[in-house]
């Protein structure tokens, strides 16, 4: 059974959903305290896989996750969690979560040195959204599936410090997550792409594929009742025993932390 | 330290000298209130002499009367002695109200509870003696219930008075019994002047669009922030809310039923038991703002004393006291806000009869602070707890590993004294049931005379552009500029969001919340506010507030109370009325607007009765006006009835959009010619005369025959007729499901006009398969009209006879709806 450490704490908020979520796809999942990930005193070795909440960390006072980030390098756990992903451990982040990793340079750690190379920026319309969203998903080795999951942030516009780290995030195929609109083609601009992010990125993997950012909200997808056309759906039969975000979920306790145990 | 004695605050004696004091200190205290407190002191003197006190009161005990006893904190108004006249001539009737609170409101309460107690079925478990009601949910956990109102700090920083409204209510429902409730919802209903190009402002007034952008922008990230999903609310407007925006901030939370110190909805301080202040640093901001926010705005106010709000050290808060709770840490406690530590320590101390404390213990944030700036400071995000001293340690842990600020201040006792030191210096001493009990009541008139009105003749009316229009007016037009900024997903329990359907066009009437993902247990959240009848009868402005509300709860699907069938509902009143105090200078229309008043509290009391929902909680808030000059602007006296009923399905609700061509369309509950008051006699600057009334037994009939066809599955959609009429609420279930109407009126009877925009109350719009129509008729019998059916063809069409009177294509409807919106 995947062991899934569900972060919370210091703001970070979405952890009572995604505790849940992990449960209903087999996990034995638990919440952990962000503090001690940082004060270095969780037992990592305990778990397949630390999920990064959504929230506002401290606000993003500062920029989104910046603070937590920050807190989390300077802080005994830092050598601790980074030992942890080279011997197979997996971390993914959802919204705040992503925005977390990346500010920390675990995501998508291009050089491997942990340095930051993409930034999280404003949406292109400037405020906070929420609104559901057609996307691809296609983590390697993957068949291609469409899914229709919620946004709600305000800074979610995945946006590479140099041309040349875009080039290689496409190159590397790291984009797992895009924005598509009503003909299923990628969009870069709202309302299908409410950040407005180029290449129509919603979610990233690492270059070593072992941290996962995702901006929509697959826990929060779980439920057919969580979609906002269920009542259509009901009517007319449609209505699926899982919300689109179970198969993310899925993937997440299932071949992305597989293949973390055969390092 | 060396002890040296407080400083005294003079009084004065005359007249003149009192008002001078209240003034330049602004305690806003009345001469009657000011003389009490003199007489108290003048018993005491040799008590005072031996603590070494002034003989009068300290700096610091004036300040402490001044915020206990301001009107935010004791409702002195709604709680007076009121001569009320209604009417004139020989059907005058004139009666005296002993306290609007206890009369219409507790007493309301009390009928219902006492009603199903017989029964063994009542689901109140406190009502209005907490910081917000509760009620029981399921075996594990209590519901929580609280509207605040944050008007006058958000007239003044809209971003910032909105951001602490909704924290401050945050706070409240965290603060409930032992306290830590699980914040599931909030709620904001939001009452705005339209932008008005070309009138001017009044000096010190800010730009209606400025404070809803402000508004808008501070309720998002209090939310936002905190992660409690913003589910439910309105916008509403009327020029009249130029004078003071009123915001409603509401929240709605789950308390686990027992902690391991005991029951979690029984606050219990014990002498001995340490006073504890977690949160925030306290600094010199929000100072009097319990004082202010009791009193007229006047030009010149500036936003000093609203204090800063900051939602991610309340975020963190609330973790803090989610687990301290928890693990059964705290025994009670509340939260700081008007009136800072004064009013939350004095308030717990009531229970165990006592409490002293150090105010050189309290976390400060900017150094030099006078005492008694420490002691009524609003610094938000606090939060005063009651902790057996054992476990003060693990609190301070608990605090410091969230970030947290905590400090032991002192202790609670039964010497039935609130006392205050600053290190060895004792600044107050003050008799508890004199503070909280010892407030002068007041003695008010009130008088309602009818007006009299006529309806207007509005001529030849293109219907179909009438529609239109009335579809991109301020009050109807979509609300969706507003819902996106709020998360109102979080926690992964929303069922019937505010905008439903694949294009997210679909608006509801209720919000359904699934707050257990492991249940299909839920709850629905709705409001009523309709101020734009109180013009013409405030009686009838505040029952229909409260039928809208029930309305909306009852179109989703939730069954309406009985003694055979028990499902808990339980409600929240807020009162919102300009300075209703007659003086014949200042206010010489006051005892109109105290009769108005007691017009809306005897519509609430009717309504909770007739439909046996107990009010849990409520706030009243009375000085909505603003002055400059001789100018003065008063809000209209608004009622909002917030109302939260639970579903033993979360699955079964209905939502409000076509579902399907074919789909019969009939209207349940009767439509009247009442046009007074309608947005559509707005759309032409006309007030009317014959106000939509609620007729109970009607309403209840129909309610119980919808409830009895949804609980048969019947009910393919529902949506409630409201703002706009029958024709409003049919273009919106076309516009959410993307589908057309064609409709066919009876050709008897009403006019045009009255059929398509009046807005009787207690109608509902319903579609029924076709193979349900005879089981859906047989329920329903004479309380359903046959109107059409819903169409393939993207139209509404509305026939009378063979006259199309409405023929306008879904997509213009929704462009109308969609741009209408103001924010």
């Amino acid at each position: 059974m995947t062991r899934v450490a569900v972060l919370c704490g210091l703001g970070l908020h979405c952890h009572t959903e995604a505790l849940a979520a992990y449960r209903e796809v087999g996990a034995a999942a638990e919440l952990v305290e962000a503090t001690a990930l940082i004060a270095g005193t969780l037992a990592l070795t305990s778990y397949d896989l630390v999920h990064f909440s959504g929230g506002f960390s401290f606000g993003d006072v500062g920029g989104a996750g910046q603070q937590l980030a920050e807190q989390l390098r300077s802080g005994p756990g830092w050598p601790v969690l980074r030992a942890w992903l080279e011997q197979g451990g997996r971390a993914v982040g959802v919204c705040n979560g992503m925005q977390i990793l990346t500010a920390a340079g675990l995501l998508p750690n291009l050089a491997g040195t942990y340095t930051p190379e993409v930034a999280l920026e404003a949406n292109v319309g400037g405020l906070f959204v929420d609104r559901w969203v057609r996307c691809t998903w296609q983590p390697p080795g993957t068949p291609l599936h469409y899914l229709e999951l919620p946004v709600r942030h305000a800074e979610g516009r995945v946006v590479p410090f140099t041309p040349e780290i875009a080039l290689q995030i496409e190159a590397l195929g790291l984009p797992t997550l895009r924005y598509v609109d009503h003909l299923d083609e990628p969009s870069e601009a709202p309302p299908h792409n409410p950040a407005g992010s180029p290449m129509a990125v919603a979610g990233l993997l690492s270059a070593n594929g072992r941290v996962l950012g995702l901006m929509p909200h697959p826990e929060a997808a779980m439920s057919p009742f969580q979609h906002p056309a269920w009542p259509q759906r009901q009517r007319w039969g449609d209505l699926p025993e899982f919300g689109d975000g179970a198969t993310v979920l899925r993937w997440l306790v299932g071949p992305f932390v597989e293949e973390g145990k055969d390092v | 330290m060396t002890a040296s004695r407080a400083e005294a605050l003079p009084l004065g004696s005359s007249d003149a000298e009192l008002r001078a004091v209240s003034a330049q200190r602004q305690l806003n205290l009345n001469l009657a209130e000011l003389r009490a407190i003199i007489n108290y002191f003048s018993k005491i003197g040799a008590l005072r002499d031996q603590l070494g006190l002034p003989a009068g009161p300290s700096v610091c005990e004036v300040e402490i009367f001044a915020q206990t006893w301001s009107e935010h904190c004791k409702h002195k108004e709604f709680n007076a002695i009121i001569d009320m006249k209604l009417g004139a001539g020989h059907g005058a009737r004139a009666w005296r109200v002993d306290s609007l609170f206890k009369t219409y409101v507790v007493r309301a309460t009390e009928i219902v509870r006492d009603k199903y107690q017989t029964a063994g079925k009542d689901w109140v478990i406190t009502a209005f003696s907490d910081n917000a009601g509760v009620a029981r949910y399921s075996d594990r956990q209590h519901l929580v219930l609280k509207v605040e109102t944050h008007n006058a700090p958000s007239a003044i920083a809209p971003q910032t008075g909105a951001t602490t409204g909704v924290l401050g209510c945050q706070r409240d429902a965290l603060g409930t019994g032992k306290g830590g409730a699980r914040l599931i919802a909030g709620c904001d209903v939001l009452c705005f002047a339209p932008p008005q190009p070309g009138v001017a402002l009044l000096p010190g007034q800010l730009d209606p669009e400025v404070v809803a952008r402000g508004v808008v922008a501070g309720i998002a990230s209090a939310g936002n922030l905190t992660g409690v999903p913003t589910v439910a609310g309105a916008v509403v407007y009327d020029r009249r809310y130029a004078a003071k925006p009123l915001v409603h901030c509401g929240t709605v939370a789950l308390l686990p039923a027992e902690y391991p110190n005991g029951p979690a909805w029984q606050k219990q301080v014990l002498p001995g038991d340490r006073v504890m202040v977690v949160g925030g640093p306290t600094g010199r901001d929000g100072v009097h703002g319990a004082t202010f926010s009791s009193a007229t705005l006047q030009t010149g106010q500036t936003d000093s004393v609203v204090p800063p709000g900051d939602p991610a050290m309340q975020r963190r808060l609330i973790d803090v006291m989610e687990r301290a709770c928890q693990r059964g840490l705290v025994r009670g406690c509340t939260d700081n806000g008007a009136g800072g530590l004064a009013s939350s320590v004095g308030e717990l101390a009531l229970l165990s009869g006592g409490a002293r404390i150090d105010i050189q213990q309290v976390p400060t944030k900017d150094g030099e602070v006078d005492a008694w700036q420490l002691l009524l400071s609003e610094s938000q995000e606090r939060m005063t707890l009651a902790v057996a001293p054992e476990h003060v340690a693990a609190v301070l842990a608990l605090a410091s590993q969230h970030q947290v600020t905590a400090a032991d201040i002192g202790a609670f006792d039964d010497s039935g004294v609130f006392a205050v030191r600053a290190g060895e210096q004792l600044l107050a001493h003050l008799d508890l049931q004199f503070l909280h009990f010892g407030v002068p009541r007041k003695h008010l008139q009130a008088q309602w005379l009818p007006p009299i009105l006529r309806e207007p003749d509005l001529g030849p009316l293109d219907l179909s552009q009438t529609l239109l229009q009335l579809l991109a007016s301020a009050n109807i037009a979509s609300r969706e500029g507003v819902i996106r900024r709020y998360d109102h997903e979080v926690q992964g329990g929303s069922v019937l969001k505010p905008l439903m359907g694949d294009a997210g066009l679909a608006p509801q009437d209720a919000a359904v919340l699934r707050p257990d993902l492991d249940s299909w247990q839920g709850l629905a959240i709705s409001h009523g506010i309709c101020p734009k009848y109180g013009d013409i009868d405030p009686y009838e402005m505040a029952a229909g507030a409260f039928d809208e509300a029930v309305r909306a709860l009852v179109s989703v699907g939730a069954q309406l109370p009985s003694l055979e069938a028990p499902t808990p509902w339980v409600g929240c009143d807020n009162f919102c009325v300009p300075d209703s105090v007659y003086h014949p200078e200042h206010n010489s229309d006051g005892k109109k607007k105290l009769g108005q008043l007691v017009r809306m509290a005897e519509a609430l009391f009717d309504q909770s009765v007739h439909f046996d929902i107990p009010m849990i909680s409520g706030k009243d808030s009375m000085k909505n006006d603003f002055r400059a000059g001789p100018a003065r602007l008063s809000v209209p006296p608004t009622l909002l009835v917030t109302l939260v009923a639970q579903l033993p399905d979360v699955r079964k609700v209905v939502s409000s959009e076509w579902k399907g061509a074919g789909d019969l369309i009939y209207v349940i509950g009767a439509t009247y010619d009442e046009l007074g008051g309608s947005e559509l006699y707005a759309l032409f600057g006309k007030l009317g005369a014959r106000v939509p009334k609620v007729r109970y037994k009607q309403a209840r009939a129909g309610y119980t025959r919808h409830n009895t066809a949804h609980s048969k599955g019947l009910l393919q959609s529902s949506h409630d007729a409201s703002d706009g009429g029958l024709a409003v609420c049919l273009a919106e279930s076309c516009i959410g499901g993307g589908l057309g109407a064609e409709i066919r009126l009876p050709t008897a009877g009403l006019s045009n006009l009255a059929w398509l925009f009046s807005e009787s109350h207690s109608r509902l719009v319903v579609s029924v398969r076709p193979s349900d129509a005879a089981a859906f008729e047989e329920v329903l019998g004479t309380y359903a009209v046959l109107l059409g059916s819903v169409t393939f063809g993207p139209k509404l069409r509305i026939l009378r006879g063979d006259e199309a009177i409405v023929d306008v294509e879904v997509a213009a409807m929704t462009r109308s709806w969609s741009m209408g919106g103001l924010l």
